[in-house]
């Protein structure tokens, strides 16, 4: 059961697993769209990553005793996916929003000092979304492929 | 013999009770002087990270004009924007607005004070501006803002701040060492 002391905690825990479900179906939409083979690998191995990612913070939620929210039956990207640049803009659109979801998640360990697990898990989570952002703007926009606040 | 109106003589008594009132207080109460404390200064992990990212700025600087590049210019923009965020976060602790903020002149930004810093502020040592010595001090600051993210006692005032800022700054060094190596 969640308790007033973990509820950030588990609201934190239930936006990352949102967005490892968005981006597991998002991959699976991308890659049908990237006609390079060095692209769809990184895709593979992308949507891999959050597929791991999203068994264990449901696994996570669950042991704290609440219900993982479940993955919706599609996900819209802010601009309809009919070719590679726009397959590529909505890979970043999803590690980003994946980046935004730990960033929320180290803020909701702020106020506690036996969180230091969480904060490893949910910094080494925020970094892997800066990463793998950094793979997809480097397509989008070479000269700048980095932003200053991953998540922010 | 002297004429004294009643109102006078009401007025001088009253404010000879006063006086007498107040000299009665002034001898029996004792008196508590304020000693001025210190106002509480920011974390040293705070601005020893400041120091490091005008180090590592120096050092893009020094990299960009010998071999000018779009690409440094980016990464060293985040740093920029990192400094600049650090600078306000510090801003919220009195003790380093007070020592930044004399007698109400503008806080110096601290971009400008970055670009204008000697090569080692803070007195660590200067980077040099080549890839391979950025990557080294970006690893370095992205290590130590990780180790500080994860480590940030929940009681200071400003962690609800500093835990995520920390952490994010941390990612976009770790980008940045993907970039640089």
């Amino acid at each position: 059961m969640t308790t007033p002391s973990t509820a950030p905690t588990m609201d934190a825990l239930q936006r990352v697993l949102a967005a490892h479900h968005q981006a597991v179906f998002a991959y699976s939409v991308i890659g049908v769209h990237l006609d390079d083979a060095e692209q769809v690998a990184h895709a593979r191995s992308f949507q891999q990553a959050h597929r791991d990612a999203r068994d264990v913070t449901a696994g996570q939620v669950a042991a704290l005793g609440a219900t993982p929210v479940p993955a919706a039956a599609s996900y819209q990207p802010n601009e309809h996916v009919t070719d590679a640049a726009t397959a590529q803009r909505w890979a970043l659109q999803v590690e980003q929003d994946a980046a935004a979801a730990y960033r929320y998640q180290l803020l909701s360990t702020a106020a506690s000092d036996s969180a230091t697990q969480t904060r490893k898990s949910a910094l080494a989570g925020l970094r892997g979304g800066a990463e793998n952002s950094l793979y997809w703007r480097a397509l989008l926009t070479p000269a700048t492929p980095t932003v200053p606040f991953p998540g922010g | 013999m002297a004429q004294i109106s009643r109102r006078a003589l009401l007025g001088s008594t009253v404010i000879a009770i006063a006086a007498a009132t107040g000299a009665a207080l002034g001898t029996s109460k004792s008196v508590h002087h304020k000693i001025a404390v210190p106002p509480p200064q920011p974390p040293s992990a705070l601005t020893d990270a400041l120091a490091a990212q005008r180090r590592l700025l120096a050092g893009y600087d020094a990299a960009i004009a010998a071999s000018p590049s779009a690409l440094l210019s980016a990464l060293r923009a985040d740093i920029a924007s990192h400094a600049e965020a650090l600078g306000a976060l510090l801003e919220n602790y009195p003790g380093w607005r007070l020592a930044h903020n004399v007698a109400g002149t503008p806080v110096p930004s601290t971009l400008a004070s970055a670009t204008s810093a000697p090569a080692t502020p803070g007195g660590g040592q200067a980077v040099a501006g080549t890839v391979v010595a950025l990557a080294s001090a970006s690893s370095a600051l992205e290590s130590r803002l990780a180790t500080e993210c994860v480590q940030w006692p929940a009681t200071d005032r400003n962690a609800a701040a500093a835990v995520p800022l920390l952490g994010s700054m941390s990612a976009c060094l770790s980008a940045h060492l993907t970039v640089l190596r």
